[in-house]
């Protein structure tokens, strides 16, 4: 009996461990991040190939001459790590090479922030300015043109349901 | 040096690249000034910090001249693809600056392409038509194509150059490399690279291997060792154990 009272208890232990890990908060790195530029800014949804240029540096310019202004957050944050495995295909460590030759030919890497406050205020303050935030710390600050998850979707209305629980 | 004491006499301030850009737009970008020739992959980021090995391959180092004195238009083609980037440039007239042991362009008109198949392969493409000083009026077409792919710290890149002219075949050069990069253990990573050069003359071109070993201290700082053999070395190519430092900043 006794070997059957432990297989039950196993069992039920792992039945509840399954339960709990349904109901339990997405990770940090699978929450979603918006895409935000400044409220007062001109705006329009963003695609994935062109959020990439423009964390790559291939895209310089807005479409009204402004200069973009991309901000990260730092290389060891999930959530940085989660936007450029999406956005450009790679890990941030991955892309050490690169940016140093792009630093050769004179051209610097997205500016690097502690915090999705401080790039929410970077990219208020910021003319020209795009970063990236969980999506449930989106305010009226800033206006969201993309939703990245496990891949990007351009929108500027995200579905923001699951921030009010 | 001479004898047992160096000496300055034949020193020379080297400028390698001395340009101002004018940015109209990611499309379009003009460059006046001093800049490396946009002729492959290795040229355009030879800094010693930037690349594995201390010794350079064949192909780039007297095929072409490095640098070009004039100016260039260039930009990224965001509509095509993952975003074409290109160069077009023109020199013309006297070096900026000129190194005494290069043999300028007295004329060139160029165009490199560079695209990303996959953010870790990208591909390039290569042409010049020029005429340099030791050469007047032999006028020279060079087509050269190179690719570079890296994973997880794995690397290969190689490039392929074809320099010809009206001259006929005594005066076209031939070459290219296959370099390999293998991280080891910790930060210390392997190098294999082979190379094939055929100057222009009537010998017979040349092979070169090579092994070696970086360690990269940090980001900034490589300390890099090979060494090279030849086959059928009958130009004397440098050959043998190469240590160097270098440190970008």
């Amino acid at each position: 009996m006794r070997p059957i009272r432990l297989l039950r208890g196993a069992f039920a232990s792992a039945c509840l461990a399954l339960a709990l890990s349904l109901t339990a908060r997405a990770a940090p790195s699978e929450e979603p991040l918006a895409v935000v530029v400044p409220a007062s800014a001109a705006h329009h949804p963003i695609d994935a190939s062109e959020l990439a240029a423009i964390y790559r540096r291939k895209r310089r310019f807005w479409p009204d001459g402004t200069v973009i202004e991309p901000v990260n957050l730092g290389a060891a944050d999930i959530q940085r790590r989660h936007f450029s495995r999406v956005v450009t295909g790679l890990l941030p460590e991955a892309m050490e090479d690169y940016w140093d030759e792009q630093y050769f030919q004179g051209i610097l890497p997205p500016r690097v922030l502690a915090s999705p406050e401080a790039a929410l205020r970077f990219v208020t303050d910021t003319r020209g300015a795009i970063g990236y935030v969980p999506l449930c710390s989106v305010d009226r600050r800033v206006v969201v043109i993309a939703v990245v998850t496990d891949a990007v979707t351009a929108t500027e209305t995200p579905n923001t349901a699951a921030c009010h629980h | 040096m001479q004898s047992d004491k160096f000496t300055t006499a034949n020193g020379y301030l080297a400028v390698e690249r001395l340009y101002a850009d004018w940015a109209q737009s990611d499309a379009l970008n003009l460059r006046l000034g001093k800049f490396l020739t946009p002729i492959g992959r290795w040229n355009l980021i030879h800094a010693d910090p930037l690349v594995w090995t201390t010794s350079r391959p064949l192909i780039n180092q007297v095929t072409f001249p490095t640098n070009a004195t004039g100016a260039m238009l260039f930009g990224t083609l965001n509509g095509i693809g993952s975003g074409l980037d290109y160069s077009i440039y023109s020199s013309i007239g006297a070096e900026l600056r000129r190194d005494p042991k290069q043999d300028p362009f007295t004329e060139a008109y160029g165009l490199h392409l560079a695209y990303s198949l996959w953010p870790t392969l990208q591909l390039g493409f290569s042409y010049a038509n020029f005429e340099q000083r030791s050469n007047l009026g032999n006028r020279r077409n060079l087509v050269g194509a190179d690719v570079f792919w890296s994973h997880n710290g794995y690397e290969i890149s190689a490039e392929a150059a074809y320099r010809f002219s009206s001259q006929g075949p005594e005066s076209d050069e031939l070459g290219g490399f296959v370099q390999g990069v293998v991280p080891l253990v910790g930060k210390l990573y392997g190098i294999g690279r082979y190379e094939y050069y055929d100057r222009a003359g009537p010998t017979s071109g040349v092979s070169r291997w090579l092994a070696g070993l970086d360690y990269r201290w940090s980001r900034a700082v490589i300390v890099k060792a090979e060494f090279s053999q030849g086959v059928h070395n009958r130009i004397d190519v440098p050959e043998g154990f190469l240590l160097s430092f270098a440190v970008l900043f």
